[in-house]
């Protein structure tokens, strides 16, 4: 964590806000003259590099004589505490109402709201006229009362927010079961989750109020005399301007100064504090750059695949099944990294399968194994910074990787296209289901008019077993089935015919007769259409009715591959026996619930040497441990990665 | 004082519950909200203009005036009976659409304020525009080049905007543009030249906060799993920015607009002083000086009045941008 | 003058009083330094200085004239005595006579004037002079006028410009002549009817809410338009003297000095009003304007309450709080042509005299002077002053706190409000504050006006009630020959210097920027703007 605060904005930041703190403590000792002394012989002397300047009077002096250095370190004093003091009671009284808010709801809620509401709407400067001009004093405190009154409201907003949020939680409800007060809960739960976005907020609140202060100097409001404030400063500045340019330009750059100091440190806090605040969107994983184009990787894939001797069997498998032209998609030795914080992880590593045209490929795994993240890398969807680094993914004989996006973007959707695990936030909840289905075929599909697509869309629509298909043109997303909206999401993946579909996990959030349903209309669409699949799933039952080959997968490797029929009957590595034997258990009503596997898969950046499987292998050996085990061919569609299978007992290992 | 991003991630639009009847009963309510918010503010200003310092009545007499000439013209101006007489009376008379009269003018409120609002809100509108029209299409770039020279360079511009005094931008621009170099007019409401240092005095510091809002608006519509439908689908990065992406951001984006246009009427107040712009903020603020509570009180009930509607038309914007409440109750 | 020959003129002033000894150090010093600012000031604009010089397209349009002060709620001419009021009623209405720049009175509507006795004036009046609505000005309309601005309350309320007069009489003699009948003899008769603008009988007669609605004089501009900030009064070609030279002018108000400075920098203003004293110098240096000064009939100074602890009823010290205060540097403070007092009566005023001792930064004076007032320091009290309205009101303030404090003799507490609270503070009941800065603008060269409703009894403004202070200020009052007011002036003076109800530190600056195609634009020390003589090149 402290790792994200040293970078150099921040740290400039927090130089800026010490350096205002020792201003304000030691003033006395830092200011060189008197702030309040007046002499009038030296009124309006320019700074000391200045022609008529004079050296103890380094940034020059104002309308009475006084030095401007001392009184802006003096003025540092009073812009921060009266600030800082402002921030710490509109926080406070802004978090409280916020909280009493966000918890209460109800009438509660609508009271500070709508106190929050007239606030707002009454103009901030006549409040301060009204206190401050009319009431004769200007102390600090009637200033800090009335930036703290006009500040409250945006601590009280986020805070609630946040609030509302957080109620809705597990531990809010379990405290509350266990008959905890309110005021328990609110102080002593809720309040110290969100006190890190109060106290970014606090902060970025305090460059604000900064700013405000001067704001109200300048029309008159500062601080009353001998009070000097960086604002009072600027007014007198703004008189003199002609004559005295630096009573100007210094209070202001200090202000500026101060603010951005501020700033910069609110900006890292908010980062390490409460990422979802989101200021800078210094995302480490999941930043999305567009127009980046997808890199080529250091290493060119082609150059690590030994082609294999002709008539060996050591080909990839599936190639032999049909013969090389045929393969509709060939992944060969691929690796995907994510650069992080903590170093270069591996998602995927020598990954090779293959799939004939009109094939139905199933990859099986647990979460994390890394399934998601190669069928995202076939297409090129990979959540940025990973990046594919070795390896080849050739499609219809075209080679994907490194390829430039506007070409992808191409086969995205034409010739390959992919359906989501989520259909209810994988469709754009603004836009009709209509123009979704339609898009996808005017982007791809030469020449058809926006009614003609309207049309193709309604009828893809239709095919998709949708009744009514033009009442559902015509809605949004989240005015239909969680059914509907798969299938929505299957008529827009299929409306141009793919050669290719992937399908994530297409039925996992459904419930489970939609599932079975849904599953069959895809089954006999593809048939129809011809459209080769890779179905990934964590539910082996689901794959093994679906598919002809099934790629097992775990902690980024290929286990074991193989027709999914002879796979099931017959699984060779022990991971996928486990599978098996989980999934028996159960009934099989509750299919789709991953069997339970004692132990975990492993964490992607530690992973030891070895078998990644072999700290929950059943069936481990010395050498599982120590040597990761290289694929071995044991038939002509049969791959297993697996030690417990050596080139001397069933065969030659398969080629790389 | 400005909203910060923030906003834009928790403030969630107006209070949107589970509702029946679409828009119309959220109007409806929303209308109801609003009529009390303005009531609530003209309580607060009557009480606290009347509780200060300051005797309208002497201050229109010749200093030194003889008591007794004094206590006549407050009888004259009503300011001798007790408060809560005041305020009724003045209730009164809002009800038939009558601010009263000026005290120092004998001109009634409603007209010296309606003369004077359209410059502000001429202004108020002319920034808007130009902050939406300058923040949406640089939040925009930056969120799509994350990361990249541009995306720093406009967050580094964005926190410079944000920490720069509005005034002093102001000043100096008058400085440099009027008096140095005669490009624009100093001062007054003197045709479309006379709008440009105003505007972008005002508008500086609202373009700096907009950028942070659509920037991370977008960033996060971004992340959302329908992008990543959209990319499959093969949509070309333009489209699904400004589409499918912005469509998205807009709507809290719309809220936060909302937000601002009150903040930007209460900037106006200080812009009307370096600029001498003949708007309602120069008007209160001399009513001020003097005293001339009537006049206070109409410009404050018509400055919340219009942010109130604003916000009000925010809303319905808002609901018309987002099917879900647009289209009432959940399936 | 610019900054070189007010630094040339500073050395001047420095030689001579080297030469006659009366320099000190510490003065000579100052000067120095003035000098050094006088010249290195524009040197360090040098970084700021940008290019002036392209004048703005010219136009032939009217006069843009931006004052500093609220225009007054109404018509009325006798409803007020605010400064505005009469600057802007000088070019719609006549009076019987006119001041002038140099401050000397001309005829006016009337032509000529004699005095019958110690209480009466003749008058005869200008043939062929028209009101703006057309009727014609006769005898009867000055009788209507001055009856009702002198203290007849048609409506049951005197006017506040009845403060200012003596209730008079006037006799219809016929349509050209008029007598004027006090019920004493008014010394400042002449003076005030030079403020007194002239009515139609007919408006007077319609009633007080008829005057307040618009005005209609005899003067050489009528109002074409009215708004709250903004006046545009266009040429009255009937107008007895002949028509102005200028078809229009335009009055603004704009509160804020800088925001006027830079509309006639910018072109968009040809004359303002309230320059100060630093803008001066930016004005000179800029081409297409300039600034024009002079020391005006306002006094500006500390206004002792009499009426309150520590200093009611004691003389000596209020001396002392004299010898504590730096007058002249709060006077060089200021700048421009301000000048230091020497009297509670401004140098254009008649009958007045420069009064000793000049009371200066005195600290063992000061120290006697508490001794001899029976009090021992440090003497607490509070300070008022405004600010907003007084250029450099603020810095003097503060730098009389400094001054007082400077050997322990006194605590102040320093309270600057906004005018409308300073006010407030000053005439309200049980409100504190024993000593306030402020100002009084005499809008004639009488000394009357600048004495009788600031220091006679009761005085609200300063609790005064001194018997032989009130005395003379009765007798100047009410003595019509002039060496004999002479006297009695001379009297209250050195009382006034003596007793120091106040103490008046500064004559005012009063700067005007004007527009380089302005011609014959002339300042009045009494804050009066005439715009008949005024000229715009095209």
């Amino acid at each position: 964590m402290p790792r994200r605060l040293v970078r150099p904005s921040v740290l400039a930041g927090a130089a800026i806000l010490l350096l205002l703190v020792v201003c304000a403590l030691g003033a006395q000792w830092i200011a060189p003259h008197d702030p309040h002394a007046i002499r009038t012989p030296l009124r309006f002397l320019p700074p000391a590099w200045q022609e008529g300047g004079q050296a103890p009077y380094p940034l020059g002096t104002d309308q009475l004589g006084r030095d401007l250095l001392s009184r802006l370190v003096y003025g540092a004093r009073t812009s921060l505490v009266i600030a800082a003091a402002a921030v710490a009671l509109s926080a406070t009284a802004g978090v409280l109402l916020g909280l009493a808010a966000g918890y209460f709801r109800g009438p509660m809620d609508a009271l500070v709201m709508r106190l929050a509401d007239v606030q707002l709407a009454f103009p901030f400067i006549l409040l301060a006229l009204a206190i401050l001009a009319v009431s004769g004093e200007k102390t600090a405190l009637r200033i800090i009362v009335v930036l703290a009154v006009a500040d409250w409201v945006v601590h009280a907003r986020v805070i609630r927010g946040r609030v509302l949020v957080e109620r809705e939680r597990e531990y809010v409800r379990a405290a509350r079961a266990l008959g905890a007060s309110h005021a328990r809960v609110m102080l002593l739960y809720v309040l110290p989750v969100i006190l890190p976005t109060a106290i970014v907020i606090a902060t970025l609140e305090l460059a604000v109020l900064m700013l405000v202060e001067s704001i109200l100097a300048f029309l008159g409001l500062g601080i009353d005399p001998p009070g000097v404030s960086w604002g009072t400063i600027l007014a007198d500045g703004r008189v003199n301007v002609a004559i005295a340019w630096w009573m100007l330009a210094f209070p202001g750059a200090a202000i500026f100064l101060a603010v951005l100091g501020v700033n910069l440190l609110a900006d890292g806090l908010a980062d390490v504090l409460d990422p979802r605040l989101k200021l800078t969107g210094r995302y480490t994983r999941w930043r999305r750059s567009w127009l980046r184009r997808r890199s080529v990787p250091t290493a060119t894939p082609v150059r690590d695949l030994t082609p294999p001797p002709e008539g060996s069997g050591g080909e990839p498998q599936g190639r032999a099944a049909v013969g090389q032209e045929g393969t509709l998609l060939a992944v060969r030795g691929l690796r995907v990294e994510f650069p992080t914080d903590d170093g270069v992880v591996t998602a995927v590593r020598d990954v090779s399968f293959a799939l004939a045209p009109r094939g139905r490929l199933g990859i099986v795994g647990e979460s994390g194994s890394g399934k998601t993240v190669t069928a995202l890398s076939v297409i090129g969807l990979l959540d940025a910074p990973g990046r594919v680094t070795a390896g080849s993914i050739r499609f219809k004989g075209r080679e994907l990787v490194g390829l430039p996006e506007r070409q992808l973007n191409r086969v995205r959707g034409g010739e390959v296209a992919m359906i989501f695990q989520d259909p209810g936030t994988s469709l754009n909840p603004t836009l009709k289901i209509g123009y979704q289905v339609a898009e996808a075929v005017t982007l791809h599909r030469q020449g058809v008019g926006r009614e003609a697509a309207r049309e193709q869309a309604v009828e893809a629509l239709r095919l998709v077993s949708i009744r009514d298909p033009r009442r559902v043109a015509d809605a949004y997303p989240f005015q239909i089935s969680g059914g509907m909206q798969q299938r929505t999401m299957i008529a827009m993946a299929l409306s141009c015919s793919p050669d290719l579909l992937i399908a994530d996990e297409p039925t996992t959030a459904l419930d489970v007769t939609t599932q079975d349903q849904i599953l069959r209309e895809l089954d006999a669409l593809v048939d129809r259409l011809g459209t080769g699949v890779i179905l990934i799933s964590h539910d082996l039952s689901v794959v093994a009715e679906f598919t002809d080959h099934t790629v097992v997968m775990y902690a980024g490797t290929v286990c074991e591959t193989g027709p999914t029929g002879a796979l099931v009957r017959d699984p060779k590595h022990p991971y996928t026996q486990a599978l098996l034997a989980a999934a028996e258990e159960l009934d099989v009503t509750e299919r789709g619930r991953l069997g339970i596997i004692p132990g975990d898969p492993p964490d992607p950046r530690e992973r030891p040497p070895g078998c990644p499987f072999a700290p929950r292998c059943p069936q481990a050996m010395e050498v599982c441990r120590v040597q990761e085990p290289a694929p071995l061919r044991l038939a002509d569609d049969v791959t297993v990665a697996c030690h417990l299978y050596r080139e001397e007992t069933v065969g030659r290992p398969a080629a790389r | 004082m400005a909203a910060t991003p923030v906003e834009a991630t928790t403030a969630g639009g107006p209070e949107v519950g589970r509702r029946r009847g679409g828009v119309g009963a959220f109007v409806l309510q929303r209308l109801l909200q609003a009529l009390l918010v303005i009531f609530g503010v003209t309580c607060v200003t009557f009480f606290v203009l009347r509780l200060v310092p300051g005797d309208p009545a002497r201050l229109m007499l010749p200093p030194g005036t003889g008591e007794d000439v004094v206590a006549g013209l407050r009888e004259q101006l009503g300011t001798d009976q007790p408060l809560p007489v005041q305020f009724v009376r003045f209730l009164g008379g809002l009800l038939h659409g009558d601010l009263g009269s000026s005290f120092r003018q004998s001109r009634p409120v409603l007209q010296l304020v309606v003369d004077a609002v359209p410059a502000t809100l001429a202004l108020a509108a002319t920034t808007m525009l130009l902050a939406v029209g300058v923040a949406i299409p640089l939040g925009i770039l930056a969120a799509a080049r994350s990361g990249r020279l541009a995306d720093r360079s406009i967050l580094a511009l964005s926190l410079v905007g944000q920490s720069l005094p509005s005034f002093w931008i102001g000043v100096l621009l008058v400085l440099l543009f009027s008096v140095q170099r005669q490009w624009f007019p100093a001062i007054g409401n003197t045709g479309p030249a006379s709008y440009v240092l105003p505007t972008i005095t005002l508008a500086a510091v609202l373009v700096a906060q907009l950028v942070r809002t659509v920037r991370q608006g977008m960033l996060e519509v971004l992340q959302e799993d329908y992008i990543r439908t959209a990319r499959a689908k093969g949509v070309p990065a333009r489209k699904i920015l400004l589409l499918h992406a912005f469509k998205n951001a807009a709507i809290p984006l719309v809220t936060v607009l909302g937000l601002q246009v009150g903040f930007v009427l209460g900037g106006a107040f200080v812009v009307e002083l370096i600029f001498n712009w003949p708007g309602v903020g120069l008007l209160a603020l001399e009513a001020i000086k003097t005293r001339d509570f009537p006049v206070v009180q109409g410009v404050v009930i018509v400055v919340a009045t219009v942010f109130v509607c604003v916000n009000l038309l925010v809303d319905v914007v808002y609901a018309f941008l987002n099917p879900r409440v647009r289209l009432g109750a959940e399936s | 003058m610019n900054a070189q020959e007010r630094g040339t003129e500073l050395l001047a002033i420095a030689e001579r009083k080297l030469r006659r000894g009366e320099l000190g150090r510490r003065d000579f010093l100052k000067l120095m330094a003035a000098f050094g600012v006088a010249v290195g000031g524009p040197a360090a604009l040098a970084g700021c200085g940008g290019d002036e010089g392209s004048d703005q397209a010219t136009s032939a349009g009217p006069l843009r004239f931006l004052v500093a002060e609220a225009f007054w709620a109404n018509w009325n001419p006798y409803g007020h005595t605010a400064q505005i009021g009469f600057k802007i009623q000088r070019n719609l209405f006549d009076r019987l006579v006119e001041v002038q720049p140099d401050m000397s009175i001309r005829p006016g509507l009337a032509e000529s004037w004699r005095q019958l006795d110690a209480r009466t004036w003749e008058f005869k009046l200008h043939p062929d002079v028209k009101f703006h609505n057309g009727q014609s000005f006769t005898a009867r309309d000055v009788k209507a006028s001055v009856e009702l601005a002198s203290g007849h309350a048609p409506e049951g309320r005197k006017l506040p410009m009845a403060t200012l007069w003596l209730p008079h009489e006037v006799a219809v003699v016929d349509d050209r002549t008029v007598r004027l009948q006090g019920a004493k003899p008014f010394g400042p008769l002449l003076n005030t009817l030079a403020i007194t603008d002239m009515c139609s009988a007919t408006d007077v007669a319609e009633g007080l809410k008829h005057l307040e609605q618009k005005p209609n004089g005899t003067g050489a501009f009528k109002l074409a338009e009215d708004k709250p900030a903004r006046k545009v009064l266009d040429r009255f070609d009937q107008h007895y003297r002949g028509p102005a030279k200028l078809q229009q002018v335009v009055w603004e108000y704009i509160q804020d000095p800088q925001t006027r400075l830079n509309a006639l920098l910018a072109g968009q203003a040809h004359v303002i009003d309230r320059v100060e004293p630093e803008q001066v110098q930016l004005i000179q240096r800029s081409q297409g304007a300039q600034a024009i000064a002079v020391t005006s009939a306002e006094v500006q100074a500390f206004w002792f309450r009499q009426d309150k602890k520590p200093f009611a009823d004691n003389a000596p010290l209020r001396r002392a709080v004299a010898s504590s205060l730096d007058r002249q540097a709060m006077v060089e403070l200021v700048g421009g042509k301000a000048q230091l007092a020497d009297s509670q009566l401004a140098t254009p005023l008649e009958f007045r005299q420069p009064q000793s001792p000049q009371y200066a930064l005195d600290p063992e004076r000061a120290k006697a002077e508490l001794a001899r007032a029976g009090v021992s320091p440090p003497v607490s009290f509070e300070l008022g002053g405004s600010v907003g309205f007084y250029p450099k009101s603020r810095e003097v303030c503060e730098l009389a706190k400094q001054n007082l404090e400077e050997n322990d003799l006194f605590k102040v507490k320093l309270t600057l409000l906004e005018l409308a609270a300073w006010i407030d503070m000053l005439f309200g009941k049980g409100k504190p504050g024993e000593l306030f800065h402020g100002g009084w603008g005499n809008l004639t060269r009488d000394p009357d006006f600048a004495v009788a409703t600031l220091l006679h009894s009761p005085g609200a403004w300063t609790g005064a009630h001194d018997k032989q202070t009130d005395a003379l200020i009765d007798q100047g009052k009410t003595t019509g020959e002039p060496a004999e007011r002479g006297a009695v002036y001379d009297r209250l003076q050195q009382r006034l210097w003596e007793e120091l109800p106040s103490i008046p530190f500064m004559y005012s600056d009063l700067s005007n920027g004007v527009s380089d195609k302005v011609s014959d634009y002339a300042l009045f020390p009494t804050f009066v703007t005439e715009f008949w003589g005024v000229s715009l090149k095209a």
